[in-house]
């Protein structure tokens, strides 16, 4: 019994114990699980799905390149602009032991800062001063070698231009923060930034070259203050080359003089004088107010209220059309445009682009000073190019229309952009026949063959073109001594490819041309030298046929005989 | 049976993780490498930007005209000097030889 008992307690006892051990193993095996189970989530997590910290790695690098602007490069991959590391120079002043030192070290190395300049930023307090931003690599090198305390670098970008100045006036300039200043890059500032894209320019950097050149050449000749000049394709306003005198370059000054980074091609509005007369001569062969054979009476200065017309070349007897072209007769383009009328004439300068600021690509576009009560008086004065304003890219565009059979075109710099979509009738609407076309190309022809533009004769190709001589507007009159000369050219004139406009600003004679100064001695001269150079670069082939131009003078030019 | 399967269930436990562990090395390794490729792919990149930029400046016709003026017995070309490889008087006795 009593062995019962104790048994029956050993009993309880043991099954307490073991209650005890398997709660005691239940609780371990529940702390141990968690525990695993943790590790195991974290290994999953670490494993197959946290692999975030690589992956920020590698597209870290990628980024720098996105925030830059894009490549510009010219129609036959020419670099014209792009992005370079440059380190920048900045300071912090409190770590500087010896600013006047340090100061007159820096200047040493650094050029376009003097010692003064560098004290002054190092001693205003400030924690953080910039001492030049962007230098070169030599000068980089020459202050890390200074070893300066307090002097430290920031990678940044530089937008270099490699064609110096070639460019200044198409591409433009960049500030230092890459914010487009001028030019495309000031246009197409928001497409440059954001597009990853290259863009392809129209222009050529060989052609381009030439035309400032030939320009450079003819502005020290004839001492003028300036010059511009433009090369488009007559068939799509494919601009090839624009120039404008004096530039600057890019790469150096950020902030040109108002003189250089005015654009007298673009921006500028100016009286082109003579160089208007086949706007007028056009507008009347299309609607039909006069023919070739016909003719005006130009023996005596004539006079419309209370101004007086006279004649640059008085010829002083009747004039046929082409007469009245190719000598450049105010006398008989007043009357011409008399028997025009304002609406006809108004219609198609409207058509040839001359009266709304062009929409080209670039920031520096100038409106055109267009008088605003149109009557006969201001149509008289505007059939000879006065009394309106215009930039040298709407004389070119509108020559263009001309030339090439009356096709509308829209002058441009983008190489094959495909923001510009014309409607349907773009291409089918003609502004003048091709009738009348041919008509102003043989007059264009017949002024470089034997009128007022013979200098830009060149033996190989068909140039065809209008002078144009204008005093520049003062005050309530004309200046007598400074006058604006421009040519247009156009060639090959059998079948118009290229129209090349130019402009010199106050030329002044010299005694290779007997001291006369108007277009036919400076600007003509200088279109022939610029397409003999751009020519064969444009492939343009020379000798080629000069059919057309016998067709031309059998049919128009038969008065020949009463001279 | 039963013991049989769980014991090749566990080897085959063991030689996933273990490979999947060896993989998940592997990327790791892989993945570095694509870092300093990346690094080094961007910095050859700039190089050749510099370069580019060196080239088209080396080359601005302006510089090449210099040049050519000081070292070469080159004039700029006329008109005169370009015409029909046609009427070169070797290919108009080959034309005519062809027509007999």
């Amino acid at each position: 019994m009593k062995k019962n008992i104790i048994e029956n307690i050993n009993k309880d006892n043991e099954k307490n114990l073991i209650d005890l051990s398997q709660v005691r193993l239940v609780v371990i095996f529940g702390i141990f699980s968690i525990l695993f189970i943790t590790l195991f989530i974290r290994s999953i997590d670490l494993i197959l799905l946290n692999d975030k910290s690589f992956n920020s790695f590698s597209s870290n690098n990628s980024n720098i390149d996105k925030k830059n602007r894009s490549d510009i490069f010219d129609r036959s991959n020419v670099l014209l602009a792009t992005n370079v590391k440059s380190a920048s120079i900045y300071a912090n002043p409190k770590e500087i032991i010896d600013k006047i030192e340090a100061s007159s070290k820096l200047a040493s190395v650094l050029n376009h800062q003097n010692s003064f300049d560098i004290q002054k930023k190092l001693t205003s307090g400030k924690p953080f001063v910039w001492i030049k931003r962007q230098v070169s690599p030599k000068e980089h090198f020459q202050v890390n070698k200074l070893g300066i305390p307090g002097i430290k670098f920031k990678q940044e970008v530089k937008r270099v231009f490699p064609q110096q100045s070639l460019f200044a006036h198409v591409v433009g300039s960049v500030g230092i923060d890459n914010q487009g200043l001028s030019g495309l890059e000031k246009k197409l500032n928001q497409r440059l930034l954001k597009s990853n894209k290259s863009v392809l320019l129209t222009v050529d950097t060989r052609v381009q070259h030439a035309l400032r050149r030939e320009l450079n050449l003819s502005m020290k000749k004839f001492d003028a203050i300036g010059a511009a000049g433009i090369i488009m394709d007559v068939d799509n306003g494919e601009i090839i080359g624009l120039v404008s005198l004096p530039d600057f370059n890019p790469n150096i000054k950020i902030k040109p003089s108002d003189d250089e980074a005015f654009s007298r091609a673009t921006l500028g509005s100016y009286e082109m004088g003579s160089t208007f007369k086949p706007f007028t001569v056009a507008a009347a062969l299309q609607n039909k107010i006069i023919t070739m054979k016909d003719g005006y009476d130009a023996t005596k200065p004539l006079k419309v209220s209370r101004f007086i017309i006279r004649d640059d070349h008085p010829k002083e007897r009747w004039l046929s059309v082409p007469e009245i072209f190719k000598y450049s007769s105010n006398i008989g383009m007043a009357q011409m445009a008399k028997d025009l009328g304002v609406d006809k004439q108004k219609e198609l300068l409207e058509k040839l682009g001359i009266l709304d600021r062009s929409k080209v690509e670039l920031s520096e576009v100038g409106k055109p000073l267009i008088p605003k009560n149109w009557r006969e008086i201001n149509s008289i004065t505007i059939s000879y190019g006065h009394g309106i304003a215009v930039s040298l890219l709407q004389v070119a565009k509108a020559y263009a229309i001309l030339v090439n059979g009356g096709k509308k075109i829209t002058p441009t710099l983008l190489l094959n952009d495909n923001n510009f979509i014309p409607d349907e009738n773009f291409y089918n609407e003609r502004v003048i026949s091709e009738d009348t076309s041919k008509k102003i190309r043989g007059l264009l022809r017949l002024t470089v063959k034997s009128g007022t533009a013979k200098k830009a004769d060149r033996l190989g190709y068909e140039i065809g073109g209008k002078t144009g001589t204008a005093e520049k507007p003062s005050r309530g009159g004309y200046q007598k001594d400074s006058i604006i000369t421009s040519f247009v050219g156009v060639f090959p004139m059998d079948m118009p490819r290229y129209v090349i406009a130019i402009m010199l600003d106050e030329p002044k004679g010299i005694k290779e041309t007997h001291f006369y100064r108007s277009a036919g001695w400076t600007a003509a001269p200088t279109v022939g030298n610029i397409i003999e150079r751009v020519g064969p670069l444009l492939d343009v082939m020379p000798n080629k046929t000069k059919n057309y131009w016998k067709n031309f003078e059998a049919t128009y030019i038969s008065v020949k005989s009463n001279e | 049976m039963n013991r049989r399967f769980y014991i090749v269930f566990g080897i085959i436990l063991i030689v996933l993780v273990a490979s999947l562990f060896q993989l998940k090395h592997q990327v790791v390794k892989l993945e570095k490498n694509l870092v300093t490729n990346q690094s080094l792919i961007q910095k050859e990149k700039e190089s050749i930007k510099v370069l580019k930029a060196e080239w088209s400046y080396l080359t601005n016709p302006s510089r090449i005209e210099i040049l050519s003026e000081n070292f070469l017995n080159l004039r700029i070309l006329t008109l005169k000097q370009i015409g029909d490889i046609e009427k070169i008087p070797f290919f108009i006795e080959k034309k005519r030889d062809k027509n007999k």
